[in-house]
């Protein structure tokens, strides 16, 4: 047998026990997580349905100029999708190829590295391709409804999405391996600089989306027509994106003969990707790898260090023992790039966006455009709020891990672990979502009562999701693993991360019915809509509380009887 | 067997290994003695080729562990400090594993699988995940999938951690049995007494730098006292530690 299929075959007998493993599992948890994703993919498929089949009927009177926008939408899904891809597969890439214990493990057996490649390759991009195909389905399935697409638009387009999504990973794998043989020696300055390459890549394409020169536009075709230019990026003939979206254009439209074409370009440069990678890693696999493990940081750290003073003060409304918590996980958190590079591109984006609003001339417009636009930045806000508390909040206690007993020994009692991790939690993300929600008020020009309902909202939002994160973090913690993404990826994260979706939607609704009774319908006075305000206020503050408090104290009760 | 050739390893501009020479015959059980951050497991890493040597080389049964890699490691074993298993897979399940990686026939496999069970005594568990054993448990499947292929040389990492005083007992043996065979066992430890008792000649490391070699009774010549071996390493140490990476 080559070595390649003893490693398929290890692949294989893993992911059998693993099936095993689940089917091991209680019936409730996976028919929750059966349920939640069906849930997920439905909604995503009711949202893209309506948003296309809001621009079919909302459209301008061009049929020429309607096919372009819908197709334009495709170009900039896939081309937001292939930059998403190239960057989480050149991370997973890099910590797969570099520094996991297996790699370190398959170095030593006699296996070429080409093999160890091709195996570390695959998972990678199973693993960053799977949401990819769960979120480009739902998008197929509406569209092809939508304009009644031959039935085997449905099948021919998955067979696109599974030849396409090689080529983002073999670039990713290409940036992994480059950057770690040739590039900067340590991983400090390896992460930061990959990252600020990949967010200055991404700030020179929104600048270019933002940059519409239509102050005072009058008509909605004009607007339409200038949003559909700006991203003229995206159709680019030479980005492997406008293939898909051009190949599965014409996939619906019934032009086989230009579907074909597209899938052979795609599918001849995936392999060509492919096969270079695999040729340029007998050199570079090994390579980086031995860059990698002479990779230190031997930066000496003071006793008290800038977090220390800066986020001390901030921290005065908690005890001293959770104070030392926060900062313990602050520090740690700061010290890790892979973790606050993810952080910093979430917010990042928004804070780059919300800057730009006046480009828009947004804050020129009816107040029913400026309620709808501040509306979508609070949603946009807060789902990333909600994913953050999911992605960096909820493992929190499991990273405590085998290092549990050091707190766990501690004079102080466990529920103060609890609440350390809440004002970590609490602190951080209202700093960052006030101030990106007030960038947005204040660009936006918005009325002082919607201003503070928002940073209401915000407030509530961050108090719920927090405590969310933190009590299911400890009613379902999982010490055994090291990786934050596995811990979230467990049912304990889902549920986190489905409870917490459906929280901020329930705030958002309460958030949103006097804004759209009285800027949209203007159906209300300015007394009835203060009063609205007020009472939205209130039911916000109910439903937080009780979003915080109850998995909170059904987490203390469990780190209570926690035995490490 | 093992040759290693004025190697030296540098991390940025600390030196880790600082020009070691070595050479460790056939059949021959070495132990390599030195306090934490000595240099020990970056020269054992440098010769199970997951290290780069900055300079010099290192050629285990005639074979450049950098240049003829897959050769090399087709003879050799190595036993880091802290053992890896794939979490979803049985212990049999990862013994047949490592039988194809190193394609070994099917009924030689399964004879020597059996063996090798009931030597560490492995036959309650051994179908289980290993993501349910203990540290003892994973050790011992380790040192199978170590023996299953009956390497020319085995380098190990400080091998007797975590194990309770029969497997420990057990190890020891084994190491000992197949040094008889003809195997080179190139053993890393900070337990002296350990070194005393299996190896039939030692290496002190201090500071990336090879302070003294030869067998017990020779260090102690060297050392200048009649004395256990413990006296003799802090003697030749200067009574010495370092703290940094090894």
């Amino acid at each position: 047998m080559s070595d390649v299929a003893v490693l398929a075959l290890l692949k294989w007998t893993d992911l059998r026990n693993r099936v095993r493993s689940i089917g091991q599992q209680s019936r409730f948890k996976i028919a929750v997580i059966a349920l939640f994703s069906g849930v997920f993919w439905a909604s995503l498929y009711r949202l893209f349905y309506h948003g296309l089949k809001f621009l079919n009927r909302a459209g301008p009177a061009s049929q020429y100029l309607l096919d372009d926008l819908i197709g334009g939408t495709f170009y900039v899904f896939f081309f937001a999708l292939m930059v998403m891809l190239v960057f989480s597969n050149a991370i997973i890439c890099y910590s797969s190829f570099y520094k996991s214990r297996e790699t370190a493990f398959l170095h030593t057996a006699p296996v070429r590295v080409e093999s160890i490649f091709l195996y570390k390759f695959g998972e990678a991009v199973a693993f960053s391709s799977w949401a990819f195909v769960f979120l480009g389905t739902p998008l197929m399935a509406a569209y092809g409804r939508l304009f009644e697409a031959p039935w085997h638009f449905y099948f021919l387009s998955l067979l696109f999405f599974v030849a396409w999504m090689f080529i983002p990973a073999a670039l990713g794998a290409f940036i992994a391996m480059a950057i770690t043989s040739f590039l900067p020696r340590t991983r400090r300055q390896l992460i930061v600089g990959f990252a600020l390459v990949v967010l200055a890549a991404i700030v020179v394409l929104v600048s270019k989306v933002l940059t519409i020169r239509g102050a005072g536009i009058s008509a909605d075709l004009r607007l339409v027509q200038e949003v559909y230019d700006s991203t003229s990026f995206s159709r680019n003939p030479l980005l492997p994106s406008s293939w898909i979206a051009k190949g599965i254009l014409g996939l619906s439209r019934g032009n086989l003969p230009s579907a074909a074409f597209f899938f052979g370009v795609v599918a001849a440069n995936a392999l060509f990707l492919l096969g270079m990678a695999h040729a340029v890693s007998a050199r570079l696999m090994r390579k980086g790898w031995y860059v990698s493990q002479e990779i230190r940081n031997n930066r000496k750290y003071p006793a008290r260090t800038l977090v220390d003073r800066l986020f001390g003060p901030i921290l005065v409304f908690v005890g001293r023992n959770v104070r030392h918590i926060v900062l313990k996980d602050l520090k740690s958190f700061i010290r890790d790039p892979v973790q606050w590079s993810q952080f910093l591109i979430f917010f990042g984006l928004l804070a780059i966006y919300f800057l730009n609003l006046r480009t828009f001339s947004y804050q020129e417009r009816e107040m029913f455009w400026k309620n709808l636009i501040a509306q979508m930045n609070l949603l946009a806000t807060s789902l990333t709020l909600a994913t953050f508390a999911s992605r960096f909040i909820f493992p929190q206690l499991s990273l405590e891990g085998r290092r549990f007993w050091i707190i766990g020994m501690m004079p102080m009692t466990r529920e103060e672990i609890l609440y350390g991790k809440l004002a970590l939690s609490f602190t951080t993300s209202l700093l960052i979502s006030e101030v990106l929600i007030g960038i947005s008020s204040y660009m936006l020009r918005t009325p002082m009562e919607l201003a503070i309902l928002h940073a209401v909202a915000l407030l509530g939002i961050c108090l719920g999701v927090s405590g969310l994160a933190v009590g299911l973090g400890a009613l379902y913690p999982n010490f055994a693993e090291d990786n934050p993404s596995k811990i979230v990826s467990g049912f304990g994260g889902t549920l986190n991360l489905v409870t917490s979706l459906a929280f901020v939607s329930l705030v958002l609704v309460l958030q949103a019915v006097p804004c759209f009774l009285y800027f949209g319908r203007a159906s209300m006075s300015d007394g009835q809509f203060r009063t609205w305000v007020f009472g939205s206020m209130v039911a916000i503050a109910i439903v937080s509380l009780a979003a915080c408090l109850v998995p909170l104290s059904l987490g203390m009760r469990a780190v209570r009887r926690l035995e490490v | 067997m093992i040759r290693i050739d004025g190697v030296t390893k540098s991390f940025g501009k600390r030196v880790a290994v600082d020009g070691l020479s070595l050479e460790i015959r056939s059949g021959e059980f070495f132990a390599v003695l030195g306090p934490n951050g000595a240099g020990k497991t970056t020269t054992i890493k440098m010769i199970a080729g997951l290290l780069k040597p900055t300079s010099g080389s290192v050629h285990v049964c005639g074979f450049d562990v950098q240049k003829e890699y897959i050769e090399a490691k087709r003879v050799m074993a190595y036993v880091p400090d802290q053992p890896y298993l794939y979490d979803k897979l049985s212990g049999l399940e990862f013994l047949h594993f490592v039988g194809d990686m190193y394609r070994l026939d099917g009924a030689e496999r399964e004879n020597e699988i059996d063996r090798l069970v009931e030597l560490f005594s492995m036959k309650e568990w051994i179908r289980e995940l290993t993501e349910s054993y203990s540290h003892g448990m994973k050790q011992r499947v380790v040192l199978a999938a170590t023996l299953l292929h009956k390497p020319k040389v085995i380098v190990v990492d400080e091998p007797l951690v975590g194990l309770d005083p029969h497997t420990a007992r057990l190890v020891k043996e084994i190491f000992a049995a197949e040094a008889k065979r003809g195997c080179t066992l190139f053993m890393s430890t900070h337990v002296i007494s350990i070194a005393e008792e299996t190896a039939e000649r030692i290496g002190i490391i201090l500071d990336g730098k090879l302070r003294a070699v030869g067998t017990a009774d020779e260090l102690r010549r060297l050392a200048g006292i009649e004395a256990g071996l413990e006296e003799v390493f802090f003697k030749l140490t200067d009574g010495t530690g370092t703290n940094g990476h090894g």
